[in-house]
């Protein structure tokens, strides 16, 4: 019984952290409008930091163009640079 | 003779000027006489270039 | 009355600043803070009021809620200093992000005026602005300005006078007694406050193109940016920054400008006369006044350099090139805002090292503050003029080189420093607001040229004029105050002090104490060297070599300082990329709060200068004359040694690494 609660909970895990995975901004197409699901990071001051920028969940966002390891993105009517690790952590 | 006496006094006047200055910026809180930024360097914000990129950065 | 201008970063707010007060006096600092805000009083033609308005610049912010060390600043002064009217510089291109600001600054309670900044741009790019609307919305003044074009201004000023000691009421007022360490509240609040921004901006705003599309600029990014691409524009961009302010326009003002100081100094020549003692117009002539006109001569070159840069820095490139260098800095361990250092760096070191502060990880911190040095400063620039022109022929490629070299190291430097602090660093995230391109406003980078030149010509005056002058008396001078004899120079007490270090010198190419002596001087200011250098070789015009005055009768300077053009580069580049000046030194004991890692810092600066010297003038003699140069061992055994060190550090057991970060931090 235990067991089998266990491997729910870890194929639910391991579901959830597949999903992550294939709809973050790296996998966004540019130019096309996607709403953002979530923001994914342990750093709570990222998080809120984004916040102010109108870069949270429900806000739509575009990737613009993916410059080297730069994604110039636009949300609430202005462009930004983010690099990758941040791109990741946009969920769409 | 008055004219070494003249000429000291020039190059004397000259340095005590240069010192003056430098001691005077010092009190005045200019950190880094000649940056060519900001009277004082504490942070890029309040520098010319800093308007530009600094500030955008976040 | 005082008025704080606070708003989003770039949206003009500095700008405004410098527009209402004409000049910039007065700089604030607060002690302990680490950002600084500034100060000065509205011009009196836009000021109708009569009162004395003081307006205070604060760092740009997003929220009132502070995240960056630069974002407190702003809320702390606004919420503790009680500005008597807040005027609110609003982004008019992007009112969705600016307003969410807007309302935080009107619950406070403060007399709020919007600026709405950029209007220019707003019609051009075809949105239109219900401004009365939106005040109303707001409940409080809106003015419409362009502080690039100084719209709007004294309207802007007048309608702040007139709120002044009046109340204000907020549109919107989240819950009051918020308890802000309840963040499920406090973002349901500000997620309201969005709400309420959006539906606000879709009533007052009409938007003809939508703004996520692409735009030409979008497609310059494409190539500025390039991953490939990037780098080589940067250089040809670098280059020709210094082909022009050192082989096109530079050298042509120069000539100009270094004939009225050579007259100058022949008039002085002349008033002195033949009655006065040859030590005291000596003094004067070579010490005084040759060295500081040696130093001042490269203001031309360096004005046209100053200039080109701020284009550049005007027209958005420089964000650019913060995109592009990330990359490689992420992959050396380096947080991608540490790039903003550097590119402060190749202004002046110390605002650079200062910079490092807004950087969250202490390791990428420290590491930072460590190599923003590397850069290329202002004060470097006269010194790489004076041998790109002498040895070199006044080739654009030696600036550039410089450059590249500085930032090679950088990226060396920081992967050795990732390697001996183990310390993981935190997951850092870099986030940049992309300006848009502009045409760069000439006035303005006319105006910033004139201000460094300006500093230019004071520390030339101060700092230089008294080393300069220190330096000739102890070249004059033997330690038993008697005066040199002529071709006993090696007794003065300079060449007494400075011959134990040229000594050490002799493996990179340059073993004259004169070169020693200029070095050593260089670490008080760096223009030093050249000052120096024209003080120890009576040498008053480096820019002009086809007359040049020299004492030693040698026929050009090269001979003169006893150089190669490769020992020239290695001295130039030991000069780099050694310590910088007392003053950074200071500023990176500031920022990097640790003792050890401020020796190691020092230390690694001086291994890495003399490295770099050691291999470029060893190989380059090997390539141009078949052998190596001299001291080749010693040297070697020095740079082996400097070598070991560091790769023991970075192979050392792991835990003795740990005990070694504990012990740094």
């Amino acid at each position: 019984m235990e067991l089998a609660l266990a491997n729910i909970f870890f194929n639910r895990k391991a579901k959830n952290s597949k999903a992550v995975k294939q709809h973050n901004l790296t996998h966004a197409e540019v130019n096309r409008p996607y709403v953002i699901r979530g923001i994914d990071t342990d750093d709570r001051s990222v998080k809120d930091f984004l916040f102010t920028l109108g870069c949270y969940e429900g806000e739509k966002v575009t990737v613009i163009s993916v410059l080297a390891d730069n994604y110039i993105i636009h949300v609430k009517d202005a462009r930004y640079s983010i690099d990758r690790d941040l791109a990741k952590a946009i969920l769409i | 003779m008055w004219q070494n006496i003249v000429v000291f006094l020039v190059i004397g006047a000259i340095i005590a000027g240069a010192v003056a200055k430098i001691i005077t910026d010092r009190r005045k809180g200019v950190k880094c006489p000649g940056c060519p930024y900001c009277k004082d360097c504490s942070a890029g914000t309040i520098c010319s270039l800093q308007n530009d990129i600094g500030a955008d950065e976040k | 009355m005082r008025i704080a201008l606070a708003g989003n970063p770039n949206s003009g707010k500095t700008t405004l600043f410098n527009a209402i007060t004409g000049r910039i006096e007065h700089v604030g600092n607060w002690p302990g803070v680490t950002v600084a805000k500034k100060e000065g009083d509205v011009k009196k033609e836009l000021n109708r009021s009569g009162m004395d308005i003081r307006a205070v610049d604060l760092p740009g912010a997003y929220s009132i809620s502070p995240f960056t060390s630069e974002e407190s600043i702003t809320s702390s002064f606004v919420r503790n200093e009680h500005p008597d009217v807040i005027i609110n510089t609003v982004d008019a291109t992007s009112l969705r992000r600016s307003l969410f600001f807007t309302t935080q600054l009107l619950e406070l309670g403060i007399p709020v005026v919007v600026a709405l900044n950029k209007i220019d741009l707003v019609k051009k790019k075809g949105i239109v602005i219900k401004t009365e609307k939106l005040a109303e919305k707001l409940k409080c003044r809106v003015v419409e300005t362009s502080s690039a074009h100084k719209k709007g201004l004294s309207e802007l000023i007048a309608a702040a006078a007139e709120v002044c000691g009046k109340g204000q009421e907020a549109p919107f007022r989240g819950a009051v007694d918020l308890d802000s360490t309840d963040e499920a509240a406090v973002e349901a609040v500000d997620r309201e406050r969005f709400a309420f921004v959006d539906r606000l901006v879709s009533e007052v705003e009409i938007r003809k193109t939508d703004s996520a599309a692409q735009t030409m600029q979008d497609a310059a990014d494409r190539i500025i940016a390039h991953k490939y691409l990037g780098i080589p524009i940067f250089a040809v961009v670098m280059f020709l920054v210094f082909q022009i302010s050192q082989v096109w326009l530079g050298p042509w003002l120069a000539d100009y400008f270094v004939g009225i100081i050579d007259s100058f100094q022949g008039r002085v020549e002349g008033l002195l006369g033949d009655g006065v003692s040859p030590l005291l117009s000596a003094l004067l002539l070579d010490g005084i006044i040759g060295g500081v006109s040696a130093v001042v001569g490269f203001l031309p070159l360096i004005m046209v350099m100053f200039f080109l840069l701020a284009l550049l820095e005007d027209c958005g490139y420089m964000a650019r090139v913060a995109v592009v260098m990330d990359r490689y800095l992420k992959k050396v361990g380096l947080s991608g805002r540490s790039i903003i250092p550097m590119i402060l760096g190749t202004g002046c070191a110390i605002p650079g090292v200062m910079a490092t502060r807004t950087i969250r990880d202490l390791r990428q911190r420290r590491t930072t503050a460590m190599l923003t040095p590397f850069m290329p400063c202002g004060a470097k620039l006269p010194v790489i003029a004076l041998f790109a022109g002498v040895f070199f022929e006044d080739a654009g490629w030696v600036g550039p080189l410089m450059y590249f070299a500085g930032i090679a190291i950088i990226i060396i430097g920081a992967l050795i420093v990732k390697n001996i602090a183990k310390e993981g660093p935190a997951k850092t995230f870099f986030i940049m607001e992309l300006p848009e391109y502009r045409f760069p406003g000439i006035k303005r980078a006319a105006i910033s040229m004139l201000s460094r030149a300006k500093h230019f010509i004071i520390k030339a005056g101060t700092i230089i004029l008294v080393c300069n002058a220190v330096v000739h008396i102890m070249q004059t001078f033997t330690w038993s105050l008697q005066v040199v004899e002529e071709g006993m120079e090696n007794t003065s007490i300079l060449a007494s002090i400075a011959s134990p270090f040229a000594f050490l010198l002799i493996p990179l190419g340059f073993g004259a104490w004169q070169l020693a002596a200029a070095a050593l001087t260089g670490f008080i200011a760096k223009e030093n060297v050249v000052g120096t250098l024209a003080v120890v070789y009576s040498i008053s015009n480096f820019i002009d070599t086809e007359e040049f005055v020299l004492v030693s009768g040698a026929g050009d300077v090269a001979s003169a300082l006893g150089l190669t053009s490769v020992s020239a580069l290695a001295y130039l580049m030991f000069n780099l990329f050694t310590p910088p000046c007392f003053a950074a030194i200071g500023a990176m004991n500031a920022e990097m709060g640790s003792r050890k890692w401020f020796w190691a810092a020092i230390g690694f600066q001086f291994g890495m200068g003399y490295t770099v010297a050691y291999l470029v003038n060893q190989i380059g003699t090997l390539i141009t004359t078949g052998s190596f140069g001299d001291g080749v061992i010693p040297g070697l055994l020095a740079v082996a040694c400097y070598v070991g060190i560091l790769v023991y550090l970075m192979y050392r057991k792991e835990q003795g690494a740990a005990a070694g970060v504990k012990e740094a931090a």
